[in-house]
C-alpha cells in the first residue's frame, strides 16, 4: 500500500506571547520545545494516510485538528517530528479567503486558482464548469463587491473545488449558501472526495464520517486518542469527552 | 444496483460509494517521491529558492499584482490620474516651500523635486509594504501553502508599476522646461532597480520580525520619514557639495539612497554624473548584500513566523 502523508512524532508549539525579544530569541534557537510561554498544539503525532482512502478527523473544538490539517499543508513546519506527502496537497477551509471585491468574477478565478497552485491552462479549462456551477450569470463580469453573500461563498466553492488535487484536505466548508445550494455543493465536495485519490476530511458530521470515511482519527489534547473504524472511533469520543 | 432505504435519509450509499470509489486515487504517479512541503533551506541558498518561485510562480505574483493595482484606485473616480497627480501636487508643496527658505532654485529645480518624490515615493511605499508582507498576508497564509516570497515579490512589483506610470507626469515637465535626455538615460532605469533592490532587501530582512511584532513596522514607518530629510529628495547631491566637504559628504554618502536618486536625476536631465566611483560601488554593493541577506533570513525565518500571525 502507497502511503501519501507520513506524519512522525509530530510536535507544535505556539508561542503565547508576542514579545519582539523573546520572539528574536525564539527565531535563534533552532529548535522550539515545550515549555513556559509555550502552548502545545501538537504532541507526539504518528499518522500515516495511504493513497485511496478516505480519512475522517474528529475532535473536540480546539482538540488540534485543523493545526494537523495544516501541518499536512505545509502551512505550519512542526517543532519536531517530519510530515511527508507524496504530490500536491490542497486544503479547502474558508472558501473565500482567496477572493477579492475589486476583481470581476472572472479574474477571482484566476487569483484563487493560482493562490491554490494550479496554472492559468488549468484555470482557462475549469471556467465554463465554474460558471455554471456558482449560478452567478451575469454578475460575472462584474466585481465581486456587487455580489451577494451567497454568491460569494458560491464562487468560493466553485474555484476550490473545481481542480483535483493528489491529496485533498477539507476543514469543515460543507454547508455554505441557501439550502438547495448546500445541497449541491455538498454534492459537489463529495464528488470531487469520490473522485481524488487520498482525502483527509475534518467535520463534525459523525453521519457522514461514518457513510465515507475509511478511518476516523480522533484527536484530544494534541495528541491522538484512537485511530480505526469510524464507528468504534466514534464512540470512543463520547467515551472520552463525554 | 440495489440501494437500500433506512428512516434517515443517506447523503450517499455506503456500498456504492465504496463501489464507485474504486480505482480512483490512480492519477498519483509511481515517480512521485514523499517529500516534505517546505523543507528548511541553507541560510545561503534562500535567495536562489526566492529566484526559483519568480520564475515557477509568475501567474499567480502577476495575479496578485493585478489585484493590488485595481484596489488601489478602483474607488477613485481619478483612477490612476491619480499616479500623475499626486507627485505634481507634493512637488509643488516641496518647490514653495524651498522658495519660501531657501529663495530662487535652480532652473531644473522643479523637475529634480519632481523625480526626487516619484523615487523616493517608490522606495519608502514598497520598503514599508515589505516590511508588513507576512503580518498583512496572515489570513492568506494560514488557509493555504504558496511560497511565501511571493507576498514580498507583488507588492514590490506593484509599486514599480506605479512609480514607472508616474514617470510619465516628468514628460510635460521636461518639454516646458526644454530638457532633452540624453545617452545617460540609462542611469534612469538603473537607479531605479538599485531603489527597488534596497527596499526588497531591508524589507525582506525585517519582515519575519514584523510578524512577530509589529513594533518593527512603526519604527520603519518613523524611518522612512526621517530618511526623506536625510536623502536628496528636496536637495540634490550637488546643492549637498556646495555647503558640505570632507568628512561630512562621506557621512551623507553613507545613506545608499542618495546614489540612485542622483541617477534618476542625471539620467533625465542628460548633464555629467559628478558623483565618485567609490560612492557608487558603495550603494550598488548594499543594493546586491542586502537583496541578498534579506531574501536568506526570509527564507531562512518565514516558516517559523506563521505560528505568530
Amino acid at each position: 500500500m502507497t502511503t501519501m502523508i507520513r506524519m512522525e512524532d509530530i510536535a507544535l508549539h505556539f508561542p503565547r506571547q508576542r514579545g519582539i525579544l523573546t520572539g528574536i530569541l525564539d527565531l535563534l534557537r533552532g529548535k522550539t520545545t515545550a515549555g513556559k510561554g509555550k502552548f502545545t498544539a501538537l504532541q507526539g503525532v504518528d499518522l500515516e494516510v495511504n493513497k485511496g482512502e478516505v480519512l475522517g478527523v474528529i475532535g473536540r473544538n480546539g482538540s488540534g485538528k485543523s493545526t494537523m490539517l495544516r501541518v499536512m499543508a505545509g502551512i505550519y513546519r512542526p517543532d519536531e517530528g517530519t510530515v511527508l506527502v507524496r504530490g500536491q496537497t490542497s486544503l479547502l477551509a474558508g472558501v473565500s479567503v482567496g477572493l477579492n471585491l475589486n476583481l470581476t468574477g472572472r479574474e477571482n478565478v484566476h487569483l484563487y486558482g493560482s493562490i491554490l497552485g494550479h496554472t492559468k491552462e488549468v484555470m482557462d479549462g475549469m471556467m465554463e464548469d465554474i460558471i455554471s456551477f456558482s449560478e452567478i450569470g451575469e454578475f460575472f463580469e462584474q466585481p465581486l463587491r456587487t455580489y451577494s453573500s451567497g454568491m460569494k461563498a458560491r464562487l468560493g466553492i466553485a474555484i476550490a473545488s473545481a481542480v483535483e488535487p493528489e491529496i485533498l484536505l477539507i476543514d469543515e466548508v460543507l454547508g455554505v449558501g441557501d439550502p438547495q445550494f448546500r445541497e449541491k455543493s455538498k454534492k459537489r465536495i463529495l464528488d470531487l472526495v469520490k473522485n481524488t485519490g487520498t482525502v483527509v476530511l475534518v467535520s463534525h458530521s459523525f453521519g457522514l464520517m461514518t457513510e465515507i470515511c475509511d478511518r476516523v482519527v480522533l484527536v484530544h489534547e494534541g495528541r491522538i486518542a484512537a485511530v480505526g473504524e469510524p464507528d468504534e472511533v466514534i464512540k470512543t469520543y463520547y467515551d472520552i469527552t463525554g | 444496483m440495489r440501494t437500500h432505504h433506512t428512516h434517515r435519509v443517506h447523503l450517499v450509499n455506503r456500498e456504492r460509494w465504496t463501489e464507485e470509489r474504486e480505482g480512483c486515487g490512480q492519477i498519483v504517479s509511481e515517480e512521485m517521491e514523499l517529500r516534505e512541503q517546505n523543507p528548511p533551506v541553507p541560510l545561503m541558498a534562500g535567495p536562489f529558492h526566492c529566484l526559483q518561485t519568480l520564475v515557477s510562480d509568475w501567474y499567480l505574483i502577476r495575479n496578485l499584482v493585478k489585484k493590488d493595482l485595481r484596489a488601489r484606485y478602483k474607488r477613485a473616480a481619478l483612477g490612476y490620474g491619480w499616479t500623475f497627480i499626486e507627485p505634481f501636487l507634493l512637488s509643488a508643496v516641496y518647490y514653495a516651500l524651498f522658495t519660501i527658505l531657501a529663495g530662487n532654485p535652480e532652473r531644473l529645480y522643479s523637475m529634480w523635486i519632481l523625480l526626487g518624490v516619484i523615487v523616493w515615493g517608490h522606495f519608502s511605499r514598497s520598503l514599508q509594504a515589505t516590511v508588513a508582507c507576512l503580518s498583512r498576508g496572515g489570513g492568506l497564509i494560514k488557509q493555504v501553502y504558496f511560497p511565501r516570497e511571493i507576498l514580498a515579490f507583488s507588492p514590490v512589483l506593484s509599486q514599480l508599476v506605479i512609480a514607472m506610470l508616474s514617470l510619465t507626469a516628468v514628460i510635460p515637465v521636461m518639454l516646458y522646461l526644454d530638457v532633452m535626455p540624453g545617452t545617460s538615460i540609462w542611469m534612469l532605469p538603473f537607479g531605479l532597480i538599485l531603489t527597488t533592490m534596497i527596499a526588497m532587501g531591508v524589507g525582506m530582512m525585517m519582515a519575519p520580525l514584523n510578524a512577530i511584532s509589529e513594533d518593527v513596522g512603526h519604527l520603519f514607518r518613523f524611518i522612512t520619514r526621517a530618511g526623506f530629510f536625510v536623502s536628496p529628495v528636496m536637495w540634490t547631491y550637488e546643492m549637498m557639495l556646495t555647503r558640505a566637504s570632507g568628512p561630512w559628504v562621506d557621512i551623507v554618502m553613507l545613506n545608499p539612497m542618495v546614489v540612485p536618486l542622483t541617477l534618476v536625476r542625471h539620467g533625465i536631465d542628460g548633464t555629467p554624473l559628478t558623483l565618485e566611483m567609490n560612492h557608487i560601488l558603495y550603494s550598488v554593493g548594499f543594493a546586491v548584500f542586502s537583496l541578498y541577506i534579506g531574501a536568506a533570513v526570509f527564507k531562512r525565518w518565514e516558516a517559523k513566523v506563521v505560528k505568530y500571525l
